[in-house]
């Protein structure tokens, strides 16, 4: 056996463990993806709520691993489910908000819903501000794939290599989705200068 | 390389991730390009701002350590029947009764299809069908009888599974859960309960007790024996008859038949009416509450801007809160009322985690 780098999990296998039993083994996929969906989740919810839903999103899938049918593709079935997780919350919030007669007729009420919109101040740092939210809003509307793909990158820091044997994927397969990603990117954010 | 396609290429460029073969080419049209130099910077400070945009939603420190005790807790039922498997083997070993005891049992016996059971004391013979002495080659299989001598006692610890008890007349099987201080009587019918009580956090649940029933029923006389201070009384009650019904008495009102699944959990409202709530999914209860607390952690926020609001000019606050008296109230409401559901679901949390490990099982002739 080489003594040098350990071997890479993929998801896969990692999946495969839980399935078998080995509830640690979640561990290592909440570890690979906690930025992935808690990425997902602020964009789709209000900050204080991220936290919960991205728990809500890895227990759902703890519960649910026996019906992915694709081991492979562990990382998108994910976002799914975190997609599902914040419909959900929102279906609720509008539920309570029904019920709020009192807050849905107050100017507050609106401090409820996550704010989405810029801040209206002319200084450099809003500026700066609605730049990410522009870049964060345009990722957000990438296909999961390249999503992944670059939250993988540019959040958890790691080479195509390493993205390439988590997912169970080739190289250039990862290199290819990388540079189609920044390519939709760019694009968008031309169209929204 | 051309300019069309160091433009495709320009970001793997920049992250160093462009393929080898190509580093060269990209290289030497670079030198020759001042165009695709600039293309090459605004890369790279792009990437630097996705990375920067990025970095600010990331995972809180510790994430995963609170998500894993979540995930602990829910994969902790279905492990606990993995361990007596192991600890089974070892303890029947020790089992002394035979199927002469028979003759002699006191006439009762525990009848389980799919549960784990190990002894903890006392002797307990398999009354078959066939009669056979417990043991690593002879485990429990669905439709086994236990039975114990005369006068004599015996105490199983289970592990999920189904629990059902067949009762001879003058005997009791207690049933205890020592982690959680649930306690039953059970006197004929199946249950299987979980629960908890001791303690004086406000939302434990009753030990239950005083069990009396005909065929197929159970009725659990709801006695609140730790009332929190401040007198709210009855809290929560976690009970889950597995595929039966259980008749609920809670003190002071009527009884009522209530068909309950495992799993299912009824809740008992801790204001003065103790109304009884219909079966719920411990899971799509917890569902409930943290919805309620998440909008409710909202109303929170929402009324600090308020307050802040108020503090920065009396005339724009809304009116019903124009008064600073008022608005603390509510602060202070909202609060609260988030401790208290904060406090039902560490319950639910606690029951999940260990309501479904493991329940003692005392077989015990009592005289009446």
């Amino acid at each position: 056996m080489d003594d040098g780098e350990p071997t890479p999990v993929s998801d896969a296998a990692l999946v495969a463990d839980v399935l078998e039993g080995n509830t640690e083994a979640f561990g290592e996929l909440v570890n690979r993806y906690k930025n992935l969906v808690a990425s997902f989740v602020a964009a789709r919810v209000a900050a204080m709520e991220v936290e919960d839903l991205a728990q809500d999103t890895f227990l759902r899938a703890f519960r649910m691993l026996a019906s992915l049918r694709d081991p492979a593709a562990f990382s998108s079935w994910l976002l799914g489910i975190a997609s599902h997780v914040c419909v959900d919350w929102h279906r609720s919030r509008r539920r309570m908000a029904s019920l709020d007669d009192e807050g849905a007729q107050e100017p507050g009420a609106d401090a409820l819903v996550p704010h989405r919109s810029p801040v209206e101040r002319p200084d450099a740092e809003a500026e700066q501000q609605e730049a990410a939210r522009l870049l964060l809003e345009s990722l957000d509307r990438l296909p999961e794939a390249y999503r992944v793909t670059l939250v993988l990158k540019h959040m958890d820091g790691l080479s195509c290599q390493e993205i390439a044997e988590r997912q169970g994927l080739a190289l250039g397969t990862v290199t290819s989705r990388l540079a189609r990603a920044y390519k939709l990117l760019r694009d968008r954010l031309k169209r929204l200068d | 390389m051309n300019c069309e396609r160091f433009d495709e290429h320009a970001e793997l460029y920049v992250l160093g991730e462009l393929a080898p073969e190509l580093v060269g080419e990209a290289d030497a049209h670079l030198a020759d390009c001042p165009a695709c130099c600039q293309r090459a910077e605004a890369a790279r400070r792009q990437l630097g701002a996705l990375q920067s945009a990025l970095a600010s939603h990331r995972a809180s420190d510790g994430f995963a350590e609170r998500t894993m005790a979540r995930v602990r807790a829910e994969a902790a039922p279905a492990e606990a029947k993995a361990e007596p498997l192991r600890r089974r083997v070892l303890r029947y070993a020790a089992l002394a009764a035979a199927a002469a005891l028979l003759a002699a049992m006191a006439g009762y016996g525990i009848l389980r299809g799919g549960s784990m059971a190990w002894l903890e004391s006392g002797s307990v013979a398999v009354a078959g069908p066939p009669a056979r002495q417990l043991g690593a080659a002879s485990p429990l299989a669905p439709g086994d009888v236990l039975a114990t001598p005369a006068g004599g006692s015996a105490t199983l610890a289970l592990a999920g599974g189904r629990l059902r008890v067949a009762m001879a007349p003058l005997t009791v099987v207690r049933i205890m859960d020592p982690r959680t201080g649930t306690a039953l009587q059970v006197v004929s019918g199946e249950v299987y309960c979980r629960g908890s009580g001791g303690g004086s956090a406000p939302m434990v649940a009753c030990p239950l007790a005083n069990v009396a029933a005909g065929p197929g029923v159970v009725s659990l006389h709801v006695t609140p024996e730790h009332a929190p201070p401040g007198g709210t009384e009855g809290t929560m009650v976690t009970l889950a008859a597995h595929d039966g019904a259980a008749r609920v008495i809670v003190q002071g009102q009527g009884a009522g038949a209530v068909p309950l699944e495992r799993g299912q959990v009824l809740t008992l409202s801790t204001d003065r009416r103790r109304r009884l709530s219909a079966p719920v999914p411990i899971e799509r209860l917890r569902e409930l509450l943290g919805a309620e607390r998440r909008a409710v952690m909202a109303r929170h926020g929402e009324l600090e801007l308020r307050w802040e609001a108020l503090l920065g000019g009396p005339g724009e606050g809304p009116p019903l809160f124009r008064r600073a008296g008022e608005l603390q109230e509510a602060l202070s409401q909202t609060r609260a009322l988030h401790g208290e559901l904060e406090r039902r679901l560490q319950f639910l949390d606690r029951c999940q985690a260990e309501g479904q490990r493991v329940l003692r099982v005392v077989l015990r002739p009592v005289t009446r």
